[in-house]
């Protein structure tokens, strides 16, 4: 029983670290797929990505269920702090990603495209969640 | 080292297995970032023909076939008799490995011989009857002048003739010898003053017409139109009376066969009376052309031509597209499935209101072949090496297979390789930077 709860902590911990690497990855292919369309995609598709991104963050969910109690160190802060940090760059990194994509396009036009999609998705976030 | 879930404590025995399977994780990851970049620098192309599963081939992807040009689709390669099946690819890349999966009851198809040739499609068409001097073209030698009419040299009976009839002086294509004019057979002799030979070029309050052979005068829907086939110096100016003394034809003469056009933000080939959408700006550049010669036309023009399916990489260049080769200086013109030299330059310049497509002539001779060898799980497979195909322009790929025996295969595959050298590396890397410009409109997309 206690090799077992060991185990699945260890899972936990790996799938984490799998999670981390597959973001990073397809962080990465984004980047690389939007300044060179193609280069990706005709040897990976995102969709592929996006389902292993998706079942890891199942499994993560259904492990995280099994966690012994005892194995939860609660001294630590909570993990919200983290996501805060990185969320800036998230929305830079879209933002550029969107800026990019519509480059064809009057800069103007682009950068109004841009400002609405911000200012829907902002209040999305204040209808859905607060 | 890095931890992701300090929040989840582990013994001293189970942190030690976790570091170690970690470790190892990462280094998986390294290994597979490894290969994913290897794939990118150095990619692969893959093309598959099941005779067992017809429908799973894309687009008839190799398209095996006989002499006759029958698509073969039961598999069956009798000895004795040539078959062919090819691919159209960008890229460089240093070898092909072809791959045969024979059926249980087949002969082995050991031995048996494939070479490759690499070209433009309709370069290597087979060759026809040569062709000679362009309708309504004037020449003129030291035997007299003469005018190109309904594909016949029909001479000038005297030089007053040619001077009453309007013919401009400085339209006359001075040649030295003789030999061009055999191409075009000889017609009756010019002696009205009255009456205008078939193919006279006139112009009417700045519109373009031409005499057909039918005796009606034809117009050309544009200036632009008339300029992709005919110098402006060809034409006999005539004032509106002069339409009261040929009947006019219904339907206007558009482009010259194998002109490239722009309406809107397409690009265009036109053919006879079709006109060939370009996929995209990488299709236009690696089948040949060059933007120096896209004409931009308005509704009307493009409202003549019927609109054809996209024009790819695996197309055959139409009807009247002009090849140049580069290393013997020959011309060829694309018609009715041949090829057909235009055997001097003056001939050549007298189809010729473009640039032609350059090739090399090379590319119609064997460039690489190879002979099949038996690999694992029962497969027969030979490489054939790309060196000799670098400087060949085009990208169209036909093999030719000798059967050694009567053969009955289930699968054909195709897989182009790159080797991993440095120096594929670099231009792995140059190619990249060139289509990143290309992509953010800094230069044009590169050729390959």
């Amino acid at each position: 029983m206690q090799l077992t709860k060991n185990t699945l902590a260890i899972f936990y911990k790996l799938l984490h670290d799998s999670l981390f690497m597959a973001l990073i990855f397809f962080t990465l292919s984004l980047i690389a797929e939007a300044v060179l369309p193609g280069i990706i995609v005709s040897h990976i598709g995102f969709s592929k990505m996006v389902i292993a991104i998706l079942l890891n963050i199942f499994f993560l969910k259904m492990l995280a269920k099994k966690i012994a109690p005892d194995q939860i160190d609660q001294t630590l802060p909570a993990k919200n702090n983290s996501f805060n940090k990185i969320l800036f760059p998230l929305i830079a990194l879209g933002a550029l990603l969107i800026f990019n994509s519509l480059l064809g396009m009057n800069i103007f036009l682009n950068l109004f495209f841009l400002l609405i999609g911000a200012a829907v998705g902002y209040l999305s976030y204040r209808i859905l969640f607060e | 080292m890095l931890d992701l879930t300090k929040e989840i404590k582990l013994d001293e025995k189970n942190s030690r297995r976790y570091r170690r399977l970690q470790a190892f994780f990462y280094a998986f990851c390294f290994v597979a970032a490894t290969y994913v970049a290897y794939f990118i620098f150095f990619p692969t192309q893959e093309f598959n023909f099941s005779f067992l599963m017809l429908t799973s081939n894309k687009g008839n992807a190799l398209n095996p076939r006989d002499v006759k040009g029958t698509l073969i689709t039961d598999g069956k390669f009798p000895t004795g008799q040539h078959a062919y099946f090819d691919a159209s690819l960008v890229g460089s890349f240093s070898k092909i490995k072809l791959s045969f999966t024979p059926n249980r009851q087949s002969l082995s198809p050991e031995n048996s011989h494939i070479d490759l040739r690499k070209s433009y499609r309709a370069f290597l068409y087979p060759e026809g009857q040569p062709i000679g001097f362009k309708d309504g073209t004037l020449i003129k030698n030291q035997n007299g002048s003469y005018l190109v009419s309904d594909g016949k040299l029909r001479k000038f009976a005297s030089s007053t003739i040619a001077d009453a009839l309007g013919f401009p002086k400085e339209a006359f294509l001075a040649i030295d010898s003789d030999a061009d004019l055999k191409y075009n057979p000889s017609g009756d002799d010019i002696t009205d003053t009255k009456n205008y030979p078939a193919d006279s070029i006139f112009k009417i309050n700045e519109n373009y017409y031409l005499l057909a052979t039918d005796g009606a005068l034809e117009k050309f829907i544009s200036a632009g139109a008339f300029h992709s086939q005919y110098d402006e110096s060809l034409v006999i100016s005539k004032t509106a009376d002069f339409l009261n003394s040929y009947p006019v034809a219904k339907d206007p003469l558009g482009f010259a066969d194998g002109s490239l056009v722009s309406y809107g933000s397409s690009a265009y080939i036109v053919s006879k009376n079709k006109i060939y959408p370009i996929g995209d700006p990488d299709i236009f550049v690696n089948q040949g052309y060059s933007w120096d010669d896209i004409i931009t036309i308005s509704g009307d023009e493009f409202s003549l031509y019927a609109k054809e399916k996209l024009f790819t990489l695996t197309s055959i260049h139409p009807d009247g597209t002009i090849f140049l080769t580069s290393d013997s200086h020959r011309w060829y013109q694309i018609e009715n499935g041949q090829k057909h030299e235009l055997p001097s330059q003056a001939i050549a310049q007298s189809w010729l209101k473009k640039n032609p497509i350059s090739v090399s002539a090379k590319s119609l001779e064997i460039l690489g072949s190879c002979d099949l060898k038996k690999e694992f799980f029962g497969n027969y497979f030979c490489l054939i090496p790309l060196d000799d195909t670098k400087d060949s322009a085009g990208k169209y790929y036909e093999f030719t297979l000798a059967p050694k025996d009567n053969l009955k295969i289930d699968n054909l595959n195709l897989l182009y390789e790159k080797n991993m050298t440095m120096q594929n590396l670099k231009l792995a890397v140059r190619s990249m930077i060139l289509k990143i410009k290309a992509h953010y409109g800094i230069q044009s997309a590169p050729q390959q």
